[in-house]
Protein backbone atom coordinates (compact mmCIF):
# COMPACT_ATOMS: atom_id res chain seq x y z
CA UNK A 1 0.00 0.00 0.00
CA UNK A 2 2.86 2.14 1.21
CA UNK A 3 6.16 2.20 -0.61
CA UNK A 4 9.09 3.52 0.65
CA UNK A 5 12.31 3.37 -1.45
CA UNK A 6 15.77 4.89 -0.58
CA UNK A 7 14.41 8.10 0.65
CA UNK A 8 17.03 10.51 1.76
CA UNK A 9 15.89 13.53 3.68
CA UNK A 10 18.17 16.63 4.47
CA UNK A 11 18.16 19.68 7.08
CA UNK A 12 19.95 22.75 5.00
CA UNK A 13 22.58 20.30 3.85
CA UNK A 14 22.90 17.91 6.64
CA UNK A 15 21.37 14.38 5.52
CA UNK A 16 19.36 12.83 8.75
CA UNK A 17 17.87 9.85 6.95
CA UNK A 18 20.22 8.28 4.61
CA UNK A 19 18.34 6.31 2.02
CA UNK A 20 15.57 4.19 3.89
CA UNK A 21 13.08 1.42 2.56
CA UNK A 22 10.13 0.30 3.71
CA UNK A 23 6.86 -0.90 2.74
CA UNK A 24 3.66 -1.07 4.60
CA UNK A 25 0.78 -3.35 3.12
CA UNK A 26 -3.38 -3.15 3.50
CA UNK A 27 -4.57 -3.58 7.24
CA UNK A 28 -0.82 -4.13 8.66
CA UNK A 29 0.71 -2.07 11.80
CA UNK A 30 4.14 -1.04 11.35
CA UNK A 31 6.54 0.42 13.92
CA UNK A 32 9.51 2.25 13.38
CA UNK A 33 11.58 2.33 16.89
CA UNK A 34 14.44 3.96 17.60
CA UNK A 35 16.35 5.96 19.90
CA UNK A 36 15.76 9.79 19.83
CA UNK A 37 17.36 11.34 16.68
CA UNK A 38 17.45 8.13 14.75
CA UNK A 39 15.31 9.20 11.50
CA UNK A 40 11.89 8.04 12.20
CA UNK A 41 10.25 11.11 12.65
CA UNK A 42 11.67 12.66 9.72
CA UNK A 43 11.14 9.48 7.59
CA UNK A 44 7.29 10.31 8.89
CA UNK A 45 7.13 13.75 8.09
CA UNK A 46 8.83 13.08 4.56
CA UNK A 47 6.47 10.58 3.87
CA UNK A 48 3.17 12.96 4.49
CA UNK A 49 4.89 16.14 2.70
CA UNK A 50 5.87 18.20 5.56
CA UNK A 51 9.73 18.13 4.71
CA UNK A 52 10.97 17.50 1.34
CA UNK A 53 12.62 14.13 0.58
CA UNK A 54 16.08 14.89 -1.02
CA UNK A 55 16.23 11.55 -2.46
CA UNK A 56 14.46 8.35 -3.34
CA UNK A 57 10.85 8.01 -4.27
CA UNK A 58 7.68 7.39 -2.04
CA UNK A 59 4.30 5.79 -3.28
CA UNK A 60 1.00 5.53 -1.93
CA UNK A 61 -1.08 3.01 -3.68
CA UNK A 62 0.75 2.99 -6.73
CA UNK A 63 0.73 6.55 -7.03
CA UNK A 64 4.11 8.73 -6.78
CA UNK A 65 3.73 10.88 -3.71
CA UNK A 66 7.75 11.58 -3.20
CA UNK A 67 6.83 15.64 -4.66
CA UNK A 68 3.22 15.92 -3.14
CA UNK A 69 2.53 18.57 -1.12
CA UNK A 70 0.97 18.11 2.07
CA UNK A 71 -2.45 18.80 1.58
CA UNK A 72 -2.50 16.52 -1.49
CA UNK A 73 -1.36 13.77 0.10
CA UNK A 74 -4.09 14.19 2.91
CA UNK A 75 -6.48 14.50 0.23
CA UNK A 76 -5.23 10.89 -1.10
CA UNK A 77 -5.63 9.03 2.29
CA UNK A 78 -3.17 9.56 4.33
CA UNK A 79 -3.73 11.44 7.46
CA UNK A 80 -0.78 12.23 10.15
CA UNK A 81 -1.55 12.53 13.95
CA UNK A 82 1.49 14.82 14.71
CA UNK A 83 3.62 14.41 17.60
CA UNK A 84 2.59 16.45 20.95
CA UNK A 85 -1.16 16.09 21.33
CA UNK A 86 -1.61 18.42 18.28
CA UNK A 87 -5.07 20.16 18.79
CA UNK A 88 -6.93 23.65 18.25
CA UNK A 89 -6.56 24.77 21.84
CA UNK A 90 -9.25 27.61 21.57
CA UNK A 91 -11.67 25.76 19.61
CA UNK A 92 -13.96 22.75 21.20
CA UNK A 93 -13.51 19.26 21.35
CA UNK A 94 -16.67 19.08 18.12
CA UNK A 95 -14.77 21.84 16.15
CA UNK A 96 -11.56 20.12 16.38
CA UNK A 97 -13.57 16.83 15.31
CA UNK A 98 -15.11 19.07 12.62
CA UNK A 99 -11.46 20.47 11.42
CA UNK A 100 -10.23 16.67 11.14
CA UNK A 101 -12.85 15.67 8.04
CA UNK A 102 -12.45 19.13 6.18
CA UNK A 103 -11.20 17.16 3.25
CA UNK A 104 -14.37 15.39 3.19
CA UNK A 105 -17.95 16.26 1.33
CA UNK A 106 -19.79 13.48 2.19
CA UNK A 107 -23.15 13.15 4.73
CA UNK A 108 -21.62 10.70 6.70
CA UNK A 109 -19.73 13.23 8.72
CA UNK A 110 -22.01 13.61 11.42
CA UNK A 111 -22.26 9.82 11.37
CA UNK A 112 -18.64 9.24 12.20
CA UNK A 113 -18.67 11.91 14.67
CA UNK A 114 -20.75 10.54 16.93
CA UNK A 115 -19.25 6.98 16.07
CA UNK A 116 -15.83 9.13 17.39
CA UNK A 117 -17.47 10.03 20.48
CA UNK A 118 -18.79 6.42 21.00
CA UNK A 119 -15.23 5.13 20.88
CA UNK A 120 -13.77 8.12 22.98
CA UNK A 121 -16.75 9.05 25.85
CA UNK A 122 -14.52 11.56 26.81
CA UNK A 123 -14.81 13.40 23.75
CA UNK A 124 -18.44 13.23 24.32
CA UNK A 125 -18.64 14.66 27.80
CA UNK A 126 -16.39 17.63 26.91
CA UNK A 127 -17.38 18.23 23.66
CA UNK A 128 -17.86 21.80 23.80
CA UNK A 129 -15.11 22.79 26.16
CA UNK A 130 -12.24 24.35 24.98
CA UNK A 131 -9.13 21.42 23.48
CA UNK A 132 -6.83 23.81 25.57
CA UNK A 133 -8.41 22.74 28.57
CA UNK A 134 -7.94 19.11 28.14
CA UNK A 135 -5.47 17.14 30.03
CA UNK A 136 -2.85 15.47 28.50
CA UNK A 137 -4.19 12.33 27.90
CA UNK A 138 -7.71 13.63 26.81
CA UNK A 139 -5.92 15.69 23.58
CA UNK A 140 -3.94 12.63 22.61
CA UNK A 141 -7.17 11.13 22.30
CA UNK A 142 -8.78 14.13 20.96
CA UNK A 143 -5.74 14.05 18.24
CA UNK A 144 -6.07 10.58 17.43
CA UNK A 145 -10.25 10.68 16.92
CA UNK A 146 -9.72 14.09 14.75
CA UNK A 147 -6.98 12.42 12.52
CA UNK A 148 -9.42 8.97 12.21
CA UNK A 149 -12.43 11.87 11.24
CA UNK A 150 -10.39 12.24 7.59
CA UNK A 151 -11.28 8.51 7.23
CA UNK A 152 -7.99 7.78 6.10
CA UNK A 153 -6.85 4.51 4.40
CA UNK A 154 -3.37 4.89 6.61
CA UNK A 155 -2.89 6.57 9.55
CA UNK A 156 0.68 7.77 10.48
CA UNK A 157 1.15 8.09 14.02
CA UNK A 158 4.08 10.53 15.51
CA UNK A 159 5.32 9.67 18.84
CA UNK A 160 1.93 9.07 20.86
CA UNK A 161 3.23 7.98 23.91
CA UNK A 162 5.44 11.21 24.03
CA UNK A 163 5.20 13.15 27.47
CA UNK A 164 2.31 11.11 28.69
CA UNK A 165 2.00 9.51 32.39
CA UNK A 166 2.89 5.68 32.15
CA UNK A 167 -0.91 4.67 32.77
CA UNK A 168 -2.01 7.37 29.74
CA UNK A 169 0.32 5.51 27.79
CA UNK A 170 -0.71 2.47 28.06
CA UNK A 171 -4.79 3.61 27.56
CA UNK A 172 -3.40 5.34 24.35
CA UNK A 173 -2.06 1.66 23.45
CA UNK A 174 -4.79 0.62 24.19
CA UNK A 175 -7.13 2.90 21.74
CA UNK A 176 -3.95 2.09 18.93
CA UNK A 177 -5.01 -1.44 19.28
CA UNK A 178 -8.64 -0.95 19.23
CA UNK A 179 -8.04 1.17 15.87
CA UNK A 180 -6.23 -1.79 14.48
CA UNK A 181 -8.95 -4.36 15.26
CA UNK A 182 -11.49 -2.26 13.22
CA UNK A 183 -8.56 -3.19 10.32
CA UNK A 184 -7.32 1.07 9.69
CA UNK A 185 -3.49 0.17 8.47
CA UNK A 186 -1.43 1.79 10.66
CA UNK A 187 2.33 3.63 10.14
CA UNK A 188 3.73 4.12 14.17
CA UNK A 189 6.90 6.17 15.02
CA UNK A 190 7.40 5.43 18.80
CA UNK A 191 10.22 5.39 21.14
CA UNK A 192 8.55 3.15 23.22
CA UNK A 193 10.08 0.49 21.62
CA UNK A 194 8.51 -2.07 24.30
CA UNK A 195 4.54 -0.75 23.79
CA UNK A 196 5.46 -0.40 19.44
CA UNK A 197 6.54 -3.87 19.40
CA UNK A 198 3.63 -5.06 21.33
CA UNK A 199 1.08 -3.16 19.03
CA UNK A 200 2.49 -3.58 15.83
CA UNK A 201 3.00 -7.03 13.36
CA UNK A 202 6.20 -5.75 11.77
CA UNK A 203 8.58 -3.34 12.76
CA UNK A 204 11.76 -1.46 11.39
CA UNK A 205 14.81 -0.63 13.89
CA UNK A 206 16.30 2.83 13.21
CA UNK A 207 19.84 3.69 14.32
CA UNK A 208 21.95 6.54 12.71
CA UNK A 209 19.43 7.63 9.80
CA UNK A 210 19.75 4.25 8.98
CA UNK A 211 16.97 0.63 9.18
CA UNK A 212 19.28 -1.42 10.78
CA UNK A 213 16.94 -4.52 11.65
CA UNK A 214 13.53 -5.23 10.44
CA UNK A 215 11.03 -7.91 10.84
CA UNK A 216 8.33 -9.70 12.64
CA UNK A 217 7.61 -7.78 16.06
CA UNK A 218 7.86 -10.82 18.17
CA UNK A 219 11.00 -11.83 16.80
CA UNK A 220 12.95 -7.91 17.09
CA UNK A 221 11.05 -8.19 21.04
CA UNK A 222 13.22 -11.12 21.51
CA UNK A 223 16.30 -10.30 19.80
CA UNK A 224 19.45 -10.17 21.57
CA UNK A 225 20.53 -6.83 20.71
CA UNK A 226 17.42 -5.12 20.60
CA UNK A 227 16.60 -6.35 23.81
CA UNK A 228 19.83 -4.96 24.96
CA UNK A 229 20.18 -1.39 23.46
CA UNK A 230 16.13 -0.85 23.76
CA UNK A 231 13.85 -2.80 25.97
CA UNK A 232 16.26 -2.45 28.90
CA UNK A 233 17.21 -6.15 29.46
CA UNK B 1 -35.23 39.14 20.61
CA UNK B 2 -32.02 37.72 22.38
CA UNK B 3 -30.10 36.82 19.21
CA UNK B 4 -29.97 41.00 18.21
CA UNK B 5 -29.00 41.77 21.92
CA UNK B 6 -24.76 42.31 20.89
CA UNK B 7 -25.76 44.23 17.86
CA UNK B 8 -27.27 46.90 20.21
CA UNK B 9 -23.67 47.90 21.32
CA UNK B 10 -23.07 48.79 17.67
CA UNK B 11 -26.41 50.53 17.03
CA UNK B 12 -25.86 52.81 19.66
CA UNK B 13 -22.47 53.48 18.31
CA UNK B 14 -23.05 54.06 14.85
CA UNK B 15 -25.86 56.09 16.18
CA UNK B 16 -23.20 58.04 18.47
CA UNK B 17 -21.20 58.75 15.09
CA UNK B 18 -23.70 59.49 12.73
CA UNK B 19 -24.80 62.40 15.18
CA UNK B 20 -21.34 63.47 15.99
CA UNK B 21 -20.77 65.94 12.87
CA UNK B 22 -24.24 67.94 14.73
CA UNK B 23 -22.75 67.57 18.47
CA UNK B 24 -18.87 68.67 17.44
CA UNK B 25 -18.43 72.45 17.96
CA UNK B 26 -14.64 72.25 17.44
CA UNK B 27 -13.89 71.88 13.91
CA UNK B 28 -10.61 70.30 14.58
CA UNK B 29 -12.44 67.33 16.50
CA UNK B 30 -14.47 67.03 12.97
CA UNK B 31 -11.01 66.46 11.28
CA UNK B 32 -9.39 63.86 14.13
CA UNK B 33 -12.70 61.82 13.81
CA UNK B 34 -12.28 61.30 10.13
CA UNK B 35 -8.58 60.34 10.53
CA UNK B 36 -9.76 58.13 12.98
CA UNK B 37 -12.64 56.57 10.51
CA UNK B 38 -9.99 55.53 7.90
CA UNK B 39 -7.23 54.62 10.57
CA UNK B 40 -10.58 51.83 11.71
CA UNK B 41 -10.42 50.75 8.01
CA UNK B 42 -6.75 50.32 8.28
CA UNK B 43 -7.16 48.86 11.69
CA UNK B 44 -9.60 46.31 10.51
CA UNK B 45 -7.26 44.96 7.52
CA UNK B 46 -4.38 44.71 9.70
CA UNK B 47 -6.51 42.83 12.72
CA UNK B 48 -7.28 39.86 9.26
CA UNK B 49 -3.31 39.02 9.13
CA UNK B 50 -2.17 40.27 12.92
CA UNK B 51 -5.41 39.45 15.01
CA UNK B 52 -7.24 36.23 13.23
CA UNK B 53 -4.53 34.80 11.39
CA UNK B 54 -1.82 35.62 13.79
CA UNK B 55 0.91 37.38 11.56
CA UNK B 56 2.52 40.13 12.47
CA UNK B 57 2.47 42.57 9.64
CA UNK B 58 4.84 45.63 9.40
CA UNK B 59 3.89 46.87 6.07
CA UNK B 60 0.66 48.41 6.52
CA UNK B 61 1.56 51.90 6.71
CA UNK B 62 3.50 51.31 3.26
CA UNK B 63 0.45 49.50 1.63
CA UNK B 64 -1.56 52.60 2.75
CA UNK B 65 1.28 54.86 1.04
CA UNK B 66 0.39 52.31 -2.49
CA UNK B 67 -3.08 52.77 -2.25
CA UNK B 68 -2.74 56.78 -1.97
CA UNK B 69 0.13 57.44 -4.29
CA UNK B 70 -2.11 54.68 -6.54
CA UNK B 71 -5.06 56.92 -6.71
CA UNK B 72 -3.45 60.58 -7.19
CA UNK B 73 -1.32 59.45 -9.23
CA UNK B 74 -3.51 57.78 -11.85
CA UNK B 75 -5.37 61.09 -11.18
CA UNK B 76 -3.07 63.12 -11.85
CA UNK B 77 -1.78 61.71 -15.09
CA UNK B 78 -4.51 59.85 -16.66
CA UNK B 79 -7.51 62.38 -15.41
CA UNK B 80 -9.55 59.47 -13.85
CA UNK B 81 -12.63 60.90 -12.10
CA UNK B 82 -12.14 60.71 -8.49
CA UNK B 83 -14.05 57.70 -7.82
CA UNK B 84 -12.56 55.63 -10.25
CA UNK B 85 -8.87 56.21 -8.95
CA UNK B 86 -9.91 55.53 -5.30
CA UNK B 87 -11.66 52.36 -6.88
CA UNK B 88 -8.39 51.11 -8.06
CA UNK B 89 -6.06 52.29 -5.09
CA UNK B 90 -7.18 48.62 -3.34
CA UNK B 91 -6.53 46.79 -6.35
CA UNK B 92 -3.16 48.29 -7.39
CA UNK B 93 -2.50 47.83 -3.40
CA UNK B 94 -3.42 43.72 -3.69
CA UNK B 95 -1.20 43.42 -6.82
CA UNK B 96 1.55 44.92 -4.41
CA UNK B 97 0.53 42.18 -1.92
CA UNK B 98 0.23 39.12 -4.08
CA UNK B 99 4.02 39.77 -5.16
CA UNK B 100 5.17 40.54 -1.31
CA UNK B 101 3.01 38.35 0.09
CA UNK B 102 3.85 35.29 -1.71
CA UNK B 103 7.58 35.13 -0.65
CA UNK B 104 6.76 36.79 2.47
CA UNK B 105 4.47 33.95 4.07
CA UNK B 106 7.04 31.17 4.05
CA UNK B 107 8.70 32.32 7.30
CA UNK B 108 6.52 32.63 10.40
CA UNK B 109 6.92 34.61 13.55
CA UNK B 110 9.83 37.51 13.89
CA UNK B 111 11.06 36.75 10.50
CA UNK B 112 7.68 37.64 9.09
CA UNK B 113 7.67 40.71 10.82
CA UNK B 114 11.30 41.52 9.42
CA UNK B 115 10.18 40.65 5.88
CA UNK B 116 7.27 42.79 5.92
CA UNK B 117 9.39 45.69 7.75
CA UNK B 118 11.57 45.39 4.78
CA UNK B 119 9.05 46.19 2.55
CA UNK B 120 7.48 48.73 4.26
CA UNK B 121 11.57 50.51 4.06
CA UNK B 122 11.26 49.77 0.47
CA UNK B 123 8.65 51.36 -0.54
CA UNK B 124 9.17 54.71 1.34
CA UNK B 125 12.75 54.53 -0.49
CA UNK B 126 11.27 54.32 -3.99
CA UNK B 127 8.56 57.19 -2.89
CA UNK B 128 11.38 59.56 -2.28
CA UNK B 129 14.09 58.64 -4.99
CA UNK B 130 11.50 58.03 -7.66
CA UNK B 131 10.81 61.51 -7.37
CA UNK B 132 9.85 62.07 -11.21
CA UNK B 133 6.72 60.84 -10.58
CA UNK B 134 6.18 60.91 -6.50
CA UNK B 135 7.67 64.65 -6.19
CA UNK B 136 9.83 63.07 -3.58
CA UNK B 137 9.94 64.01 -0.07
CA UNK B 138 8.38 67.27 -0.97
CA UNK B 139 5.53 65.48 -1.29
CA UNK B 140 1.96 66.02 -4.09
CA UNK B 141 -0.16 68.77 -2.88
CA UNK B 142 -3.34 69.84 -4.30
CA UNK B 143 -4.98 66.24 -4.08
CA UNK B 144 -8.33 66.69 -5.48
CA UNK B 145 -11.06 66.17 -2.63
CA UNK B 146 -14.50 65.24 -3.00
CA UNK B 147 -17.44 67.63 -2.69
CA UNK B 148 -15.22 70.82 -2.59
CA UNK B 149 -13.62 69.59 0.41
CA UNK B 150 -16.51 69.58 2.73
CA UNK B 151 -15.73 68.20 5.87
CA UNK B 152 -19.06 66.98 6.89
CA UNK B 153 -19.62 65.30 3.61
CA UNK B 154 -15.93 62.92 4.31
CA UNK B 155 -16.94 62.28 7.57
CA UNK B 156 -20.09 60.74 6.46
CA UNK B 157 -18.02 58.89 3.66
CA UNK B 158 -15.77 58.03 5.88
CA UNK B 159 -18.40 56.79 8.43
CA UNK B 160 -20.19 54.51 5.56
CA UNK B 161 -17.25 52.96 4.37
CA UNK B 162 -15.43 52.52 7.90
CA UNK B 163 -18.73 50.61 9.10
CA UNK B 164 -19.22 48.51 6.01
CA UNK B 165 -15.48 46.75 6.19
CA UNK B 166 -15.70 46.53 9.75
CA UNK B 167 -19.28 44.22 8.99
CA UNK B 168 -17.56 42.45 6.18
CA UNK B 169 -14.21 41.80 8.72
CA UNK B 170 -16.86 40.50 11.14
CA UNK B 171 -18.74 38.39 7.84
CA UNK B 172 -15.05 36.93 6.89
CA UNK B 173 -14.30 36.36 10.45
CA UNK B 174 -17.38 33.56 10.89
CA UNK B 175 -16.95 32.20 7.31
CA UNK B 176 -15.17 28.99 6.43
CA UNK B 177 -12.16 30.97 5.50
CA UNK B 178 -12.30 32.67 8.83
CA UNK B 179 -12.35 29.53 10.52
CA UNK B 180 -9.55 28.19 8.85
CA UNK B 181 -8.07 31.66 9.48
CA UNK B 182 -7.78 31.24 13.28
CA UNK B 183 -6.90 27.93 13.01
CA UNK B 184 -3.74 28.79 11.41
CA UNK B 185 -3.28 30.96 14.09
CA UNK B 186 -3.82 28.49 16.90
CA UNK B 187 -2.02 25.81 15.51
CA UNK B 188 -0.67 25.89 11.44
CA UNK B 189 1.12 22.82 11.65
CA UNK B 190 -1.92 21.13 12.52
CA UNK B 191 -3.98 22.97 9.73
CA UNK B 192 -1.57 21.31 6.87
CA UNK B 193 -1.91 18.08 8.96
CA UNK B 194 -6.11 18.14 8.14
CA UNK B 195 -4.99 19.16 4.85
CA UNK B 196 -5.87 22.21 4.34
CA UNK B 197 -3.45 24.71 1.89
CA UNK B 198 -2.59 26.54 4.38
CA UNK B 199 -0.60 29.49 1.90
CA UNK B 200 -3.79 30.15 0.58
CA UNK B 201 -5.58 31.14 3.02
CA UNK B 202 -2.79 33.15 4.44
CA UNK B 203 -2.13 34.69 1.10
CA UNK B 204 -5.84 35.61 1.35
CA UNK B 205 -5.68 37.42 4.40
CA UNK B 206 -2.54 39.26 3.79
CA UNK B 207 -4.30 40.97 0.44
CA UNK B 208 -7.51 41.76 2.08
CA UNK B 209 -5.60 43.48 4.74
CA UNK B 210 -3.45 45.25 2.11
CA UNK B 211 -6.74 46.46 0.20
CA UNK B 212 -8.03 47.60 3.27
CA UNK B 213 -5.09 49.79 3.96
CA UNK B 214 -4.97 50.59 0.21
CA UNK B 215 -8.53 51.94 0.49
CA UNK B 216 -7.88 53.66 3.79
CA UNK B 217 -4.76 55.29 2.34
CA UNK B 218 -6.56 56.55 -0.51
CA UNK B 219 -8.96 58.08 1.55
CA UNK B 220 -6.08 59.76 3.36
CA UNK B 221 -5.11 61.48 0.07
CA UNK B 222 -8.32 62.98 -0.64
CA UNK B 223 -9.01 64.26 2.43
CA UNK B 224 -6.20 66.17 3.23
CA UNK B 225 -5.02 66.75 0.20
CA UNK B 226 -1.69 66.57 0.64
CA UNK B 227 0.98 63.16 0.82
CA UNK B 228 4.00 62.71 0.90
CA UNK B 229 6.47 59.39 1.76
CA UNK B 230 7.20 60.14 5.21
CA UNK B 231 3.44 59.56 6.42
CA UNK B 232 3.16 55.97 5.02
CA UNK B 233 6.68 54.82 7.29
CA UNK B 234 7.02 51.99 10.00
CA UNK B 235 5.74 54.46 12.52
CA UNK B 236 2.77 54.91 11.02
CA UNK B 237 2.76 50.95 10.35
CA UNK B 238 3.38 50.13 13.82
CA UNK B 239 0.28 52.44 15.10
CA UNK B 240 -2.02 50.02 13.11
CA UNK B 241 -0.33 47.08 15.09
CA UNK B 242 -1.29 49.13 18.28
CA UNK B 243 -4.37 50.09 17.57
CA UNK B 244 -5.22 46.02 16.67
CA UNK B 245 -3.54 45.33 20.16
CA UNK B 246 -4.70 48.07 22.22
CA UNK B 247 -8.22 47.50 21.40
CA UNK B 248 -8.24 43.84 21.10
CA UNK B 249 -6.98 41.73 18.56
CA UNK B 250 -8.59 39.34 17.28
CA UNK B 251 -12.07 40.88 17.83
CA UNK B 252 -14.36 42.91 15.55
CA UNK B 253 -14.80 45.93 17.72
CA UNK B 254 -11.58 45.99 19.15
CA UNK B 255 -10.00 47.49 16.05
CA UNK B 256 -12.19 50.31 15.93
CA UNK B 257 -11.93 51.37 18.96
CA UNK B 258 -8.30 50.56 18.96
CA UNK B 259 -8.07 53.13 15.90
CA UNK B 260 -9.57 55.89 17.95
CA UNK B 261 -7.20 56.18 20.47
CA UNK B 262 -3.99 56.11 18.04
CA UNK B 263 -5.61 58.87 16.75
CA UNK B 264 -6.88 60.93 19.36
CA UNK B 265 -4.24 59.75 22.60
CA UNK B 266 -1.13 62.01 20.94
CA UNK B 267 -4.12 64.73 20.49
CA UNK B 268 -5.31 64.36 24.31
CA UNK B 269 -1.71 64.47 25.49
CA UNK B 270 -0.64 67.62 23.74
CA UNK B 271 -1.23 69.65 27.89
CA UNK B 272 2.06 67.56 28.15
CA UNK B 273 4.01 69.56 25.57
CA UNK B 274 7.06 67.93 24.71
CA UNK B 275 6.51 65.04 26.92
CA UNK B 276 3.60 64.56 24.47
CA UNK B 277 4.89 61.73 22.55
CA UNK B 278 7.42 60.57 25.32
CA UNK B 279 4.00 59.65 27.09
CA UNK B 280 2.13 58.69 24.67
CA UNK B 281 4.72 56.05 24.16
CA UNK B 282 4.63 54.80 27.60
CA UNK B 283 1.55 54.70 27.85
CA UNK B 284 1.60 52.30 25.04
CA UNK B 285 4.10 49.99 26.62
CA UNK B 286 2.48 49.95 29.80
CA UNK B 287 -0.78 49.04 27.44
CA UNK B 288 0.91 46.14 25.92
CA UNK B 289 2.38 44.89 28.80
CA UNK B 290 -0.62 44.84 30.93
CA UNK B 291 -3.77 44.67 28.95
CA UNK B 292 -2.34 42.32 26.15
CA UNK B 293 -5.61 41.44 25.40
CA UNK B 294 -6.84 44.89 25.05
CA UNK B 295 -9.74 46.92 25.92
CA UNK B 296 -12.23 44.44 24.15
CA UNK B 297 -10.92 41.85 25.71
CA UNK B 298 -11.04 43.01 29.17
CA UNK B 299 -14.50 44.14 28.83
CA UNK B 300 -15.41 40.83 27.55
CA UNK B 301 -13.92 39.30 30.50
CA UNK B 302 -15.47 41.87 33.34
CA UNK B 303 -19.13 40.73 31.32
CA UNK B 304 -18.50 37.56 31.26
CA UNK B 305 -17.43 37.44 35.22
CA UNK B 306 -20.46 39.80 35.75
CA UNK B 307 -22.97 37.13 33.96
CA UNK B 308 -21.61 34.51 36.07
CA UNK B 309 -22.40 36.55 39.69
CA UNK B 310 -25.61 36.80 38.48
CA UNK B 311 -26.21 33.31 37.90
CA UNK B 312 -25.02 32.28 41.01
CA UNK B 313 -27.08 34.36 43.04
CA UNK B 314 -30.12 33.41 40.76
CA UNK B 315 -30.39 36.28 39.01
Amino acid sequence: MLNVRDLKVSYGGIEVVHGVSLDVAAGECVALIGANGAGKSSTLKAICGLVPASGGAISFEGRDITRASGHAIVRAGITMCPEGRQVFPQMSVIQNLRMGAYTRNDPEQEADLSRMMDMFPILRERQSQAAGKLSGGEQEMLAIARALMARPRICLFDEPSLGLAPKIVASVFETLARIKAMGMTILLVEQNSMMALGLADRAYLFEAGRIVMEGAAKDLKNHPDVMRAYLGH
Amino acid sequence: MKRFLPLLPWLLALAVLALLPQLLTVKYYLHLSILALIWVVVAQGQNLIQGFTGYVSIVQAGFMGIGAYGSTLIGLHFQWPLWATIAMAPLITALFALATGYPSLRVKGHYFAIVTLAFNLIIVIVLVNYSELTKGEAGISNIPKPWGGSREAFYYLALVLAASLTLLAALISRSRVGEILLAIRQNEDLVAAVGIAAWKYKLFAFVVSAMYAGLGGALYAHFQGFINPEIFGVAQSLDAILAVILGGSGTIAGPAIGAFLVVFLPELLRFADSFRLILYGLILVLATIFMPIGIVGIAKAAFARIMRREARHGG
